[in-house]
């Protein structure tokens, strides 16, 4: 008989890391074999692509995943030393996570540089897993995003969507009356919600990304009071700007399976790592969520909002889980907080629904910043942003524009097809010119822009 | 050999002392705008160093810093409008960096903690090495910035019109991957130095406390 | 969050007897209090009769279990591991009985002096002094047979044992003390011990029997009262007028109303190594005399969640000693925490361990974050998905927060 000592509990309960790890990977792999079929089988079956085309998927993901996994096992093994390198801790999952957030057009180059910046910044120089304050996956989509956005050939359309989609892309939805127009050029609200329509490599599957969610919440694997609460506030604020102005519940509805919402709100935004602990602070954090996406949609010219809103709340985490500690033992705390929250989630839908309502007339969207003779400098509201121009009139026309800035995300299209040259000469019959295609809105705001400039110089 | 360096690394303003962020993190999207601002804020340590040493006797202690401010503002002063009436196109790029010398935490750090305690030489000797290590460290730090932001290295493009040559050099055959956007944002910025600290930290080993 | 700890053991209702020790150790230590033997080696000593006894901090009579001759005076391991110092008796087998002298109770003050006199202490774990719980006015007892922690079993069976007894003690309490209610408390798996004691209470007025569900800790005092009257309180029940005792202390109260001094208890030996059985000990005697074991194993005293592991088998079966428990051996490998939040969800006292596992550097934050009142049930440790040891850790936050 020999007795051994050890501290308790003797006991222990079923669940382990690896176990929730595992769960997560399950829960993804639907939404990789859809990107699999819809960005890469369906336009190789369609003849639009080649046979890198048709694996090209899988083959950024997969870049990102070994990158990620790469980096960290050399930087444990000669920067830092440690005996096993990898420690199962799912190593890869950064790279796995940054990869479904680019679109199929992204160069191999800009995977890995992404997969790697995300890793060695976003995780490694934190001090590893489990002390990281930032979502690593979205900190390398920032990064490429901000230094790269506009060098992705296409934008989100894979080759097969390029051909057949002509209407404003998903993107450009917040304004309120060109919503039902992008569901009609989507082909109907099935496609929309089943997955098949623009996007970025994991955010379109809507459908399985909720069966994936009811997966994920009913085994108690991700914190699942976050994406309740952040696609709650985000319907809720919606409704009340959609209620101001007289739309339906057709419009929340729509805003909540616009864009990288449902993807960010499960995958992203309930990394245990960088959520909050506590009950109350995770309800918080999924208001905060809410409101600053809706803020980045409606009233910045940025079309998406659901990454720079996880990352500022991921800064909050600290402060947010000490008030849901104290709040936990004292009741009072809690009540006060959720009005406060609740206040802010209704006065947040009035105000926004109040500023959008003001007419949206064409004159609030142009600009002349200068007007000297026979040279206007012009702005007009563009798919990015302003855009900025010079023109200058010889005798009654329109003999020059030249372009001061711009923020458009696809402006080579509007350069490669000389769209500029074609404006001069159609200037006069600019209702029969087409748009470049993939810039609708772009092409639009030039065309009004020389319309205006035109409607003004008359007078 | 490493002491060596771990001493200077120790020593320099920026990266041992962390003095003088402000202009490091606005000014360095260019070299030359670096280097220029290093050489600046050199002129006005030594006059600053100087100055403040030979009057130390007599600066009362309780108002010192207001006096030690007001003779920096002197010589930041005269620095500004030689520098704007000679090369304005300085205006633009180095603009208010210049009159924000006079609160730089660097040159009034030094004239409180060196040159009112030090006779003359030391403190001209004090302000040559401060400033010719912030000089070292801002041009660094500009190097990688413009070299990895725009993909250019420029020796001298301000002011051509008073030494007549234009240096402006493309570093990369032009290629997607630089220049990037992001390093020649503020963002980008506050990452290399981050960096560089623990870079040069790193070399510069950490001390047992 | 409720939590229910769920182990496949079958509890078995087998009740053994071992009740003839050949010698009886019995500690010379009161809650938090040590105490002076009255008797010498070689004096003969009764059941009943006064062997130890302190005045501070709290009145504790210790009186002997068996007849026989007092032998020795020695340290020996108490169930927290700790040796203490102890009367060694050599039983002589004939039982025989001293008088104890006290009047018989009709009143709060005289049944308070029969609880000293008896030297009863709480039988679920704590060993406190009873007395100290009746000395205000009360109006609510709460009969705790709940034994929340899984493996043990012993107020069950002395439940479904002794029901007859220990009602008609709670009914002349319910007249000495003036009390308005009794409430029985005990988990829905116990099927036996509740149709037991519904047929008893059928036509009991103030004595009712409350069925609750299997949750940990649910037998812990603050928990209990909240969950069965809704009533929260600052320090003391006593302070809303509820005192709570466990049920092998009722009965101990009760053979004391009949003058008679309870010299055995019921423990459970169980565990992944062993079947469960339930003994009847005589206070004093020693695990090693009752169970041999032959494997290497963690020796547990009490339950799995709080109980303590022993590194001798000769540890003292007392009065407050409910359960002992053969676990096999645990290696646990920590990993890196990954802030799930399972640990702030369990926790009985709405603590946040993660966050004070991570605070240690700074004071101010850790008070604000009261590590003060963990009740060290284990349940943050049972959860953890990384097998992080973080009951070690509020404990050692609690210390740090009483130095300052």
């Amino acid at each position: 008989m020999k007795l051994v000592y050890e501290k308790g509990p003797y006991l222990k309960d079923s669940e382990r890391t690896n176990k929730i790890m595992k769960r997560v990977l399950l829960a993804l792999v639907p939404i990789i074999l859809f990107s699999f079929y819809k960005n890469g089988i369906l336009p190789f079956y369609k003849g639009y692509t080649n046979i890198y085309g048709l694996f090209q998927p899988l083959i950024l993901i997969l870049t990102a995943g070994l990158t990620s996994l790469g980096t960290e096992f050399l930087y444990n093994k000669y920067l830092l030393k440690i005996k096993n390198p990898l420690q199962g801790k799912y190593a890869f999952f950064p790279g796995l996570f940054f990869s479904l957030l680019m679109s199929i057009n992204t160069p191999l180059w800009m995977i890995v540089m992404g997969a790697f910046f995300a890793t060695v910044v976003g995780k490694l120089l934190f001090g590893g897993f489990g002390h990281n304050i930032f979502n690593p996956a979205l900190v390398g989509a920032l990064f490429i995003t901000v230094s790269y956005g506009a060098l992705i050939p296409g934008g989100y359309l894979n080759a097969f969507e390029l051909d057949t989609i002509t209407g404003p892309t998903a993107l450009a939805t917040n304004y309120i009356d060109s919503f039902p127009k992008v569901i009609e050029a989507f082909g109907g609200i099935g496609n929309y919600i089943f997955g098949f329509i623009p996007g970025t490599l994991g955010e379109t599957p809507k459908l399985l990304i909720i069966m994936s969610f009811i997966f994920l919440a009913v085994t108690k694997t991700i914190k699942y009071l976050i994406p309740l609460t952040y696609v709650g506030v985000v319907f809720i604020t919606t409704f009340v700007i959609g209620s101001v102005n007289g739309l339906d519940i057709t419009f929340p509805l729509f805003q909540i399976f616009t864009g990288g919402l449902l993807l960010g709100a499960v995958f992203m935004a309930t990394d245990p790592v960088t959520t909050p602990t506590t009950r109350l602070g995770q309800v918080l954090f999924g208001i905060g969520l809410g409101l600053l996406t809706v803020i980045f949609r409606f009233l910045t010219p940025y079309p998406e909002g659901v990454l720079t809103s996880i990352l500022t709340m991921n800064m909050l985490v600290i402060l947010i889980d000490e008030l849901g500690d104290q709040s936990q033992r004292k009741i009072i705390l809690k009540t006060i907080t959720l009005i406060i929250g609740l206040g802010l989630i209704i006065g947040t839908g009035f105000l926004i629904g109040n500023k959008i309502k003001s007419p949206v007339e064409v004159d609030n969207n142009y600009q002349i910043i200068e007007k000297a003779n026979q040279k206007y400098q012009v702005s007009q509201k563009g798919f990015g942003g302003l855009i900025k121009a010079e023109i200058i009139f010889e005798k009654d026309l329109i003999k020059e524009i030249n372009i001061m800035s711009q923020n458009e995300s696809l402006w080579q299209n509007i350069e490669k097809e000389d769209y500029l040259q074609k404006l001069i000469d159609q200037q006069d019959n600019l209702e029969a010119l087409d748009t470049v295609s993939g810039t609708t809105i772009t092409s639009q705001a030039l065309k009004d822009l020389i319309k205006n400039t035109k409607d003004d110089y008359k007078e | 050999m490493r002491k060596k360096i771990s001493l200077f690394i120790k020593q320099n303003p920026v990266f041992g002392m962390t003095l003088g962020l402000c202009p490091l993190l606005a000014i360095t999207t260019t070299f030359e705008n670096s280097y220029l601002m290093g050489i600046s804020l050199l002129f006005i340590l030594i006059l600053s160093n100087s100055i403040v040493s030979l009057i130390r006797k007599w600066v009362p202690n309780k108002i010192r810093i207001p006096i030690y401010i007001t003779i920096i503002g002197i010589f930041v002063t005269i620095l500004e409008y030689l520098l704007f009436t000679y090369v304005p196109q300085l205006k633009s790029s180095l603009g208010i960096y210049i009159p924000l010398i006079i609160v730089n935490c660097l040159v009034l750090g030094r004239a409180l903690g060196y040159a009112s305690r030090h006779n003359l030489k030391d403190s001209i000797k004090d302000a040559l090495k401060m400033g010719l290590g912030y000089t070292f460290s801002l041009s660094l730090v500009g190097i990688i910035r413009e070299v990895l932001g725009s993909n250019t290295l420029t020796l001298m493009e301000n002011t051509t019109n008073v030494t007549g040559y234009l240096a402006k050099y493309q570093v990369f055959p032009t290629n997607s991957i630089i220049p990037n956007q992001f390093f020649a944002s503020p963002a980008g910025v506050l990452l290399i130095v981050g960096l560089l600290f623990g870079l040069l930290n790193m070399i510069k080993g950490v001390e047992e406390k | 969050m409720k939590k229910t700890i769920t182990v496949n053991k079958k509890k078995s209702l087998k009740l053994e007897k071992f009740i003839k020790p050949k010698k009886v150790y019995l500690p010379l230590i009161g809650y938090r209090t040590e105490c002076k033997p009255i008797v010498k080696i070689n004096d003969q000593v009764a059941i009943g009769t006064l062997i130890g006894k302190s005045k501070e901090p709290f009145e504790v009579n210790i009186r002997s279990t068996v007849s026989g001759k007092v032998i020795d005076i020695l340290e020996n391991t108490y169930l927290n591991g700790s040796k203490v110092k102890c009367l060694v008796i050599e039983n002589d087998f004939k039982e025989t009985k001293e008088i104890i002298k006290v009047k018989e109770p009709t009143n709060q003050e005289e049944f308070v002096e029969l609880l000293k006199v008896y030297g009863i202490q709480g039988m679920g774990g704590s060993g406190f002094p009873t007395y100290l719980k009746y000395q205000n006015k009360l109006k609510t007892l709460i009969v705790n047979a709940i034994e929340c922690e899984p493996y043990l079993n012993a107020d069950n069976v002395l439940g479904i044992e002794s029901a007859s007894e220990i009602i008609v003690g709670l009914e002349k309490m319910i007249s000495i003390l003036k009390l308005k209610r009794i409430i029985i408390c005990v988990k829905e798996k116990n099927k036996d011990f509740i149709k037991t004691f519904q047929e008893i209470l059928k036509d009991k007025s103030q004595i009712e029997l409350k069925v609750l569900g299997d949750y940990y800790p649910l037998g812990y005092e603050r928990t209990l009262i909240k969950e069965v009257l809704n009533v929260t309180y600052k320090n003391l029940p006593s302070e809303k007028q509820i005192v709570v005792n466990n049920l092998a202390t009722i009965h101990m109260i009760s053979k004391a109303l009949k003058n008679e001094y309870l010299t055995t208890r019921i423990i459970t030996l169980s565990g992944d190594l062993t079947k469960t059985t339930n003994y009847k000990v005589k206070i004093g005697t020693l695990f090693s005399d009752l169970y041999k074991i032959e494997k290497t194993c963690h020796l547990i005293a009490g339950g799995p969640m709080m109980g303590e592991c022993l590194l001798d088998d000769e540890v003292m079966i007392t009065y407050n000693l409910n359960g002992l428990l053969l676990m096999k051996e645990i290696s646990i490998s920590e990993e890196e925490c990954l802030r799930c939040g399972k640990c702030v969800e369990v926790c009985p006292m709405k603590l946040s361990p993660v966050l004070i596992k991570d605070n240690f550097h700074n004071l101010d934050k850790l008070k604000a974050l009261n590590p003060e009142k963990c009740i060290e049930c284990g349940l943050c440790s049972f959860v953890c998905p990384a097998q992080i040891k973080i009951r070690e850790r509020v404990k050692e936050a609690k210390e740090l927060v009483k130095e300052k």
